[in-house]
């Protein structure tokens, strides 16, 4: 596996799963970022708006691409993401993030990468995809 | 329930910026436990200054750091569970630790009507939110959310 400043257009990156997520996740995001969203919490709340259940913050979803980005590229290298959340987070989901080099410029350490979540379920359900662009530091 | 976004309101609407110190409001192991992430310098500050950084890295901040529920619902009629947020982008310059004093302010980007592919009118508003860093006005996020809604009336 190469690292960030090697990768070739095309490599995946190293992934990982994460889950089955729970309704206490979902608490711990939300008052971890003071989300005041109480669809995350209160079942009320989220029958009320059409939903089986609670659901876990867009933030979880995007937050796990991201900390997969970064755990490969380093803290501080994403300099933009552009995505959207595709299918609703429910308690008991596990989750497993890809991603894939989409482009590099060497002479700026410019990365770019498609990251994508997906469900365990037998539809490999499509939960959220992300487009980071990364800025790497100098080698060395 | 029957508020709907309020487009034809909100054109070139800013929110009052707001000063935030991060700690106050978010916790970076918490969050980090929350998505199962191993980055150490979430959970401890030395593992964070030893990886070269000013403090614990903040967690993402969001419009609803600077734009209390009441006037999100009241001025521009978006209400949390409802309102379907379709697509996000962030941009990043410097990054905030959880004890930076940071400068938020929310303004709506864009706000208008188009047909979505059944034929029916939908509403969409664009929110962007920057952070800045207090001391030195640098950038730390410049995020866009995008809210849309069936129109019914």
């Amino acid at each position: 596996m190469n690292t960030a400043h090697d990768a070739a257009i095309g490599e995946q990156i190293p992934g990982r799963s994460f889950g089955p997520v729970t309704r206490m996740d979902f608490i711990r995001f939300s008052a971890a970022t003071a989300d005041p969203n109480r669809v995350h919490i209160e079942e009320d709340v989220a029958k009320a708006a059409g939903l089986p259940s609670v659901i876990g913050s867009g933030g979880i979803v995007g937050g796990v691409m991201s900390d997969v980005v970064t755990a490969w590229a380093g803290l501080g290298t994403i300099r933009r993401v552009s995505g959207k959340i595709t299918f609703p987070l429910f308690p008991g989901t596990t989750v497993v993030v890809t991603g894939e080099v989409t482009g590099r410029e060497e002479r700026d350490g410019a990365v770019t990468l498609e990251v994508k979540v997906q469900a365990t379920d037998e539809n490999a359900t499509p939960l959220g995809e992300n487009t980071y662009w990364l800025e790497l530091p100098a080698p060395g | 329930m029957d508020r709907k976004l309020k487009i034809d309101d909100v054109q070139d609407l800013r929110f009052p910026p707001v000063e935030i110190v991060p700690e106050r409001l978010v916790s970076p192991p918490l969050y980090a436990r929350a998505i199962g992430s191993e980055e150490q310098a979430y959970y401890s500050t030395d593992a964070a200054l030893a990886a070269g950084l000013r403090g614990r890295p903040s967690p993402g901040l969001a419009f609803f750091h600077t734009v209390d529920e009441d006037a999100l619902t009241e001025v521009i009629g978006v209400v949390y569970g409802r309102t379907l947020a379709a697509g996000a982008e962030s941009e990043f310059g410097v990054m905030a630790t959880e004890r930076d004093t940071v400068i938020g302010q929310t303004y709506v980007e864009e706000a208008y009507r188009r047909p979505g592919k059944d034929g029916t009118m939908r509403q969409f508003l664009v929110l962007t939110t920057e952070f800045r860093l207090k001391e030195t006005d640098e950038l730390v996020s410049r995020s866009r959310i995008t809210f849309i809604e069936k129109e019914t009336e």
